[in-house]
């Protein structure tokens, strides 16, 4: 990164400024062709860059980790390096960040398995995915020993919240709603009505960005940005979130 | 059962090869004469009757001369004596023909007036009788080329679904009257005759016109034969594809900017009658010195810059895939987008300038920190050329702090990085302000960048 200097002296505070030029970088994504790869570019010039995980099933990334599963292993990492992984762990996986964006919980449906980031490390821990009632489809760390999951039942879809030891469990319908759907770390809920995305805060307040596409799913992909994937024909697209700010582009294929 | 003459001769000389084997097998080549029809061979006798002809029209005779003994035999001889018959085709004698195998030639008939005729013919040893006559029939004309018997038409070539005709006159240039019993089109593609109707007696000196008419299904080859009583006449036309309706590179936006995902569409003039495919290729001419391309110009599906056009009959609208339109980005370079779209045997082009413009900013964001202040911007400079950042600092009722503004001649660092960079003219700047003083009075930061085209607009960040 190129750095360079500016200095100033002001009657009351002095500043002192050492800035830098990168390539712009918006997140990590699952590729079309399953590769981890940087999204890199702006609003309407998006590029992919050279992929850094192949076989890959999940992925999220919070803006300064991510958080990935491959076809048999589970990884956390930063922008230049792999942090931590765990091996032999089958099937897709749901992720959580906390609100500062490090990793919190890592979800895996299939086999009920729940991992929390210990900061440098997986620790699986004894998750009562039997009390649920249904296919988790989201899951959410609002608060540190506590975990939100998105639950599809019978009867629709349902918000719980328990502690990670699997007791007080709080349990609300969530009508009207259908997947995909994901849970943000201050309890906001994204869902997609028709074309449009959805953001409701914890108060109810809603937040529609129209998308113009049929969605069928939803990945955290930055800080500010989503990677949704239209259902029909597996295009990708980076929605930007940030209130005022919100767009829609579409990713480039992976090549 | 044998399938032919020749094969019963084959079985035969084998049989005898089994009775002869202390002789030399020269001694048994056995040469063989067959007129040939072009299907079936048979065998000539002493006297060939060549079918009547009409007085100026040409019958044409194709012998085959076999071998069907064991060894090879000599084409030594062909001769032949006789008005208005002529050997028009014949191999260079002598000829060795191997066993089981032949020599043709070919005798044509050509009385040039009605009455009998008649010839001999000898090969090697074998002597034939040729016998012919010359009847008085009606002359055939297409248009205004006289035609003999056996002789081609062709219809030329047009595009299937449509047709085109072609008028015979049939015209009696003999003392007497002629009779014509029977006139057919037989074969795909061709219809008639039109406008006649058989049996005719056409007086001395008379005509009377038909029409035939080409009408090809598809773009292929046809062939027909138009048979006048005994008198046969080739037809052939070919039917071709009909052209893809021009086609129209069409922008959903014509006037355009750095950073955009657009589409275009490939509109027909007219509904196409055939399909066909084609491909819609992008290429980008910097505008910028030292830049050659921007990778971020790309459609956005399928490969980077090829995109693969189809057409089914009865579009309007070319299609990718399934779809009536591409998306495609223009990227964060100043230049000329160039789409060339080949189809067929033609090429369409079309252009998008993308002009060079001001520094643009898509997001700011400042966080103040214990100590410091951080200012991020995310843009692009599609000129490659940012020159001056310019930073102001307001205190928190929105006043310019005295000596807030700090300007810092950045050009040799976007240079730097637009030369290492893959992301075109796109950028991520984080400013870092390490603050020693009290940070309550710091409010908000106007941030400013100059390129070779201006100034952008100010990015005010609160904190």
């Amino acid at each position: 990164m190129k750095k360079f200097i500016v200095t100033l002296s002001l009657s009351t505070i002095t500043l002192w400024a050492q800035t830098g030029l990168a390539p712009p970088r918006l997140g990590f994504i699952a590729a079309t062709d399953h590769s981890l790869r940087p999204v890199l570019g702006l609003s309407g010039n998006l590029l992919l860059g050279s992929p850094t995980a192949e076989d890959v099933v999940s992925a999220a990334w919070s803006g300064y980790f991510g958080l990935v599963k491959s076809s048999s292993s589970l990884m956390a990492f930063d922008v230049n390096h792999m942090l931590a992984s765990v091996d032999d762990v089958a099937g897709p996986a749901l992720f959580a960040f906390n609100l500062s964006g490090v990793p919190a919980f890592a979800l895996l449906p299939q086999t009920g398995t729940l991992y929390t980031w210990t900061g440098k490390a997986f620790h699986s821990l004894a998750f009562p995915a039997d009390w649920l009632g249904g296919q988790t489809l989201a899951i959410a760390s609002p608060q540190p020993g506590q975990i939100s999951l998105i639950v599809q039942r019978n009867d629709g879809l349902w918000l719980e919240e328990m502690s990670t030891g699997g007791g007080g469990l709080v349990q609300s319908a969530l009508p009207g709603i259908q997947a995909p759907v994901l849970l943000q770390d201050d309890g906001a809920l994204l869902y997609m009505d028709r074309t449009a995305l959805v953001i409701r805060d914890r108060k109810g307040n809603e937040r529609r960005i129209e998308t113009g596409v049929w969605i069928g799913e939803m990945n955290w992909m930055g800080s500010g940005w989503l990677q949704l994937v239209e259902s029909n024909h597996g295009r990708q697209y980076a929605v930007r979130t940030t209130a005022g700010s919100e767009n829609i582009s579409q990713i480039p294929e992976a090549h | 059962m044998f399938k032919s003459w020749r094969d019963r001769y084959s079985v035969c000389a084998t049989w005898l090869l089994g009775i002869v084997a202390l002789f030399p097998v020269s001694a048994f080549a056995q040469l063989q004469l067959f007129e040939f029809d072009g299907t079936t061979e048979t065998p000539v006798t002493s006297l060939l009757q060549v079918p009547p002809v009409a007085s100026g029209d040409t019958v044409i005779i194709r012998f085959r001369l076999f071998n069907n003994g064991l060894g090879a035999a000599t084409f030594s001889n062909l001769g032949l004596s006789g008005q208005d018959f002529l050997i028009t085709s014949a191999p260079s004698i002598p000829y060795v023909i191997a066993p089981g195998s032949f020599a043709e030639f070919r005798v044509t008939f050509s009385p040039d007036a009605i009455g009998s005729y008649s010839a001999n013919m000898l090969v090697n040893t074998i002597a034939v009788a040729l016998r012919g006559t010359a009847e008085a029939e009606a002359s055939l004309s297409a248009g205004t080329t006289p035609l003999t018997g056996g002789s081609t038409v062709d219809f030329g070539k047009i595009p299937f679904g449509t047709t085109t005709s072609q008028t015979f006159t049939l015209s009696n240039p003999n003392s007497t009257a002629v009779t014509i019993s029977k006139i057919t089109v037989t074969g795909a593609g061709f219809k008639g005759p039109i406008g006649i109707t058989t049996p005719l007696v056409l007086p001395p000196d008379q005509a009377a016109t038909f029409q035939i008419v080409f009408a090809p299904p598809a773009g292929q080859t046809y062939s027909a034969v138009l048979a006048i009583d005994q008198r046969t006449f080739a037809l052939t036309g070919l039917g071709l594809d009909p052209p893809l309706p021009t086609a129209t590179i069409q922008f959903i936006s014509p006037s355009v900017a750095s950073a955009l995902q657009t589409t275009l569409t490939i509109e027909l003039a007219s509904a196409s009658q055939v399909a066909g495919t084609g491909t819609l290729t992008m290429a980008f001419q910097s505008a910028v010195a030292g830049v050659t391309d921007d990778p971020a110009i790309q459609f956005l599906t399928g490969p980077l810059r090829v995109a693969t056009v189809t057409i089914s009959p009865g579009d309007t609208v070319a299609k990718f895939g399934t779809a009536s339109d591409i998306v495609f980005q223009t990227g964060s370079t100043a230049g000329v987008i160039l789409f060339t779209l080949t189809l067929g045997d033609t090429t369409q082009q079309a252009s998008l300038a993308i002009p060079a413009a001001p520094v643009y900013l898509d997001t700011a964001s400042g966080t103040l920190e214990l100590g410091s202040v951080v200012v991020g911007l995310i843009g692009y400079d599609n000129t490659y050329s940012a020159s001056q950042l310019q930073f102001t600092f307001y205190d928190t009722n929105g006043t310019a702090l005295p000596g807030g503004l700090i300007t810092a001649d950045v050009t040799q660092d976007f240079e730097s990085y637009f030369q290492t960079t893959q992301a075109g003219g796109s950028f991520q700047l984080r400013a870092n302000f390490l603050i020693s003083g009290d940070s309550a009075v710091l409010g908000s930061v106007s941030v400013s960048i100059t390129n070779s085209v201006g100034v952008t607009t100010p990015q005010r960040i609160v904190f």
